[in-house]
């Protein structure tokens, strides 16, 4: 019999690869997406990919009503992935009640149906966020949380925070967060990827848009900060290693591997890559020359940040397998395709 | 990235096996799919021009008929996995010359599979044989019932008995050798890339160039229809996911008499021209009935759709529209397969590399 897995935010970017590798390695996947920042049809680009049909159902997980009428008929489900979060920086310091509203209540809600019908395990979508600006790098897992620099950040801290209370206060429940550094890429059928609406926040999405010559020209934020080639330093990570080890962190919990109910796992290459090295990483991948400015710094970036990934290495049996190139190049070639259908 | 796996698919430049080998080739980048196709008349390697220069993808031209290069081929590569599409298919050529169906699909596939065992010495951990087969080798139905996995095989014409006996092989290496084995039987397909003698892609073409369209007997015979890209995506999922020693059905549920099919593709053909409805109907041309031409295949798939949560895709009249636009759009493809010039691309392609 299948073990079916709930993935919130199934039709997003981490999400819908995530939904991927789960079907592939047998699972019985129901989707919860509001599609408030996604579309409907990666439900159908899943079924192309594997040759099987996700279930999908719209629905706002703060709407406790609506989310416990759904677990009610779906109350087989062995454990929740929670990806469904808001989760653009600028935006959240704009409109902070609206993030702490739905990364939150969502969260809150996710939990009581887990209580409610007794369903034990949880792998929660994190963030390097919450480290800030480490004093040691590579960054550890217990390295100290800093103070939120943005609404979102907040969301991820407070959101870790919620689970671990819960996980004490609860032994029925089992819950592992995901520390992601900073995941690029698409799929490798190019069916699905990343699909920032507007003008993209993330460095690699820039890097793509810029090389179609949909933007003119790539701001670099700073050449002046304390790094090899003065620019920020990021731990780049393809979206699919990635989605399988939120698989690995699933059957972690289903088959009781864990050594405590909660845990906290950074992933990351552990390999820092400036900004400049990633521009050479996509010109060499795409042969085009990438046209960019170095500007002032961007309020609230971190100057550099990679991830100490040896404890998902060792304790997940995990790493990654794909080369910044090779990230990039999916990243490319993804970009090629949707402005080519578009056009 | 590190290969993780080499993979042999053979006859990956036919139809179906070009849709497999781009799907797998563009979906498992830590793969080596090796391609071993002897390029007949329905081998086309142009069908796979968009992912020749992979560099998880290589070619070989092979002949599995011949047992040393079969071995050789194995020594070579060391394959992880086999998918063996490689198969004369055509029923009429079977009716006409039945001793290549025999050499390929029987011989060749016996070649295979002795190259596999030899390969894997006991190693099977891990090893797969997948053989891709077809549902007429349960023979033919009546007005009601399906082809379940269970279904008794009755093959009726050369090419099917042909296909049968490789499935028997297939069986009887897994039962007697332990050879990690497994076969799926599918349904008609259709798509883009076919080969323009069969049904679908040859009334297409003459629908297009005012040509009648030949329908066998009255057109009563049924076939479940299968878009190409579904049975690809079913063989993805089989070769990870099936069960050693299991059969799989594959089939859309999707039955069609012939007549009503060339009518609807007819309907279809009128609105892409722009011709006037009931234009292309007029070309329907009824010839003497193809001998011991089987009435009906209908094949149950709930074991595949169960156990590994397959389901196609495309609904029949918007898979016929793709497939039409493709062929309408692919006319230079079309113009050499019928010239016989695609041919030359693997002397031009692969002549002294």
């Amino acid at each position: 019999m299948k073990k079916k897995i709930l993935v919130t935010g199934g039709t997003g970017y981490i999400g819908s690869h995530t939904s991927v590798e789960l079907i592939e390695e047998g699972f019985d996947v129901i989707i919860i997406d509001n599609l408030y920042n996604s579309e409907a049809d990666v439900a159908d680009k899943i079924h192309l990919i594997t040759g099987v049909k996700p279930l999908l159902e719209v629905l706002d997980l703060c709407t406790l009503e609506k989310l416990d009428r759904f677990i009610q008929n779906h109350k087989d489900i062995s454990a929740i992935i929670h990806f469904a979060a808001y989760k653009a920086v600028g935006e959240s310091v704009n409109k902070p009640l609206d993030y702490y509203r739905n990364n939150l209540l969502s969260l809150v809600n996710i939990l009581a149906v887990m209580k409610r019908y007794d369903i034990p395990d949880l792998v929660f979508s994190s963030s390097c966020t919450v480290y800030g600006q480490p004093e040691k790098l590579p960054v550890t897992e217990d390295a100290p949380l800093q103070p939120a620099t943005s609404p979102y950040g907040n969301t991820k801290q407070i959101g870790e925070a919620i689970i671990r209370d819960t996980t004490i206060s609860d032994k029925n429940i089992n819950a592992i967060s995901l520390r992601y550094f900073n995941p690029i890429g698409a799929h490798p059928s190019s069916l699905i990827g990343e699909l920032p609406r507007g003008v993209p926040e993330n460095l690699v999405p820039y890097i793509t848009q810029t090389g179609y010559g949909l933007r003119d020209e790539l701001k670099v934020f700073g050449d002046n900060y304390d790094t090899p080639d003065g620019t920020c330093i990021r731990d780049y990570l393809h979206v699919v290693d990635l989605a399988k080890a939120h698989v690995i962190a699933v059957k972690r919990l289903i088959e009781g591997r864990n050594k405590s109910n909660y845990e906290v796992f950074n992933l990351g290459t552990g390999k820092g890559v400036s900004v400049l090295e990633a521009i050479k990483s996509f010109e060499r991948v795409s042969g085009i020359k990438l046209k960019y400015k170095i500007v002032g710094r961007r309020p609230g970036d971190i100057e550099k940040i990679w991830a100490d990934p040896s404890f998902a290495n060792n304790e997940l049996n995990w790493k990654t397998l794909s080369s910044l190139d090779e990230a990039m190049k999916t990243a490319w070639d993804w970009e090629k395709i949707i402005r080519n259908n578009k056009l | 990235m590190i290969m993780k796996k080499t993979i042999l698919i053979t006859g990956g430049a036919g139809f179906i096996g070009s849709h497999v080998v781009r799907r797998f080739v563009r979906k498992y980048p830590e793969y080596l799919i090796v391609n071993a196709d002897k390029l007949t008349y329905a081998g086309n390697l142009e069908n796979i021009t968009d992912i020749e220069n992979e560099r998880n993808y290589k070619f070989e031209k092979t002949d599995i008929v011949e047992k040393q290069s079969v071995l050789d081929l194995f020594k070579k590569y060391n394959f992880g996995g086999v998918v063996h599409l490689a198969a004369e298919s055509h029923v009429d050529r079977s009716i006409t010359g039945p001793d290549e169906f025999v050499f390929t699909n029987i011989v060749g596939t016996v070649n295979l599979l002795n190259a596999a065992l030899n390969s894997w010495k006991k190693a099977f951990e891990g090893k797969l044989f997948y053989h891709i087969s077809t549902d007429e080798v349960y023979g033919s139905l009546g007005k009601e019932g399906l082809f379940t996995e269970e279904t008794a095989y009755d093959p009726k014409s050369p090419y099917s008995a042909s296909k049968a006996s490789s499935d028997h092989m297939v069986r009887a290496y897994n039962h007697t050798f332990g050879l990690p084995a497994v076969i799926s039987n599918c349904s008609n397909n259709y798509g883009p890339n076919q080969f323009p003698e069969k049904l679908i892609p040859l009334a297409i073409n003459n629908i297009k160039n005012n040509k009648p369209i030949p329908v066998y007997g009255k057109g009563e015979n049924i076939r479940d229809w299968l878009y190409v890209e579904d049975h690809a995506s079913a063989i993805d999922l089989i070769f990870h996911g099936g069960k050693v020693g299991e059969t799989y059905n594959i089939g859309g549920n999707n039955e069609w008499k012939n007549l009503d099919l060339i009518l609807l593709l007819c309907r279809i053909m009128d609105k892409k021209l722009n011709r006037p409805a009931g234009t292309s109907e007029k070309l329907i041309t009824y010839v003497k009935d193809r001998p011991g031409h089987d009435l009906r295949y209908a094949i149950d798939s709930s074991k595949l759709q169960e156990e590994l949560g397959w389901s196609p895709i495309p609904e029949f009249a918007d898979g016929l529209e793709k497939t039409v636009e493709w062929y309408l759009s692919n006319t230079k493809w079309l113009g050499r397969v019928l010239s016989g010039d695609y041919s030359k691309y693997y002397d031009l392609m692969y002549s002294g590399r």
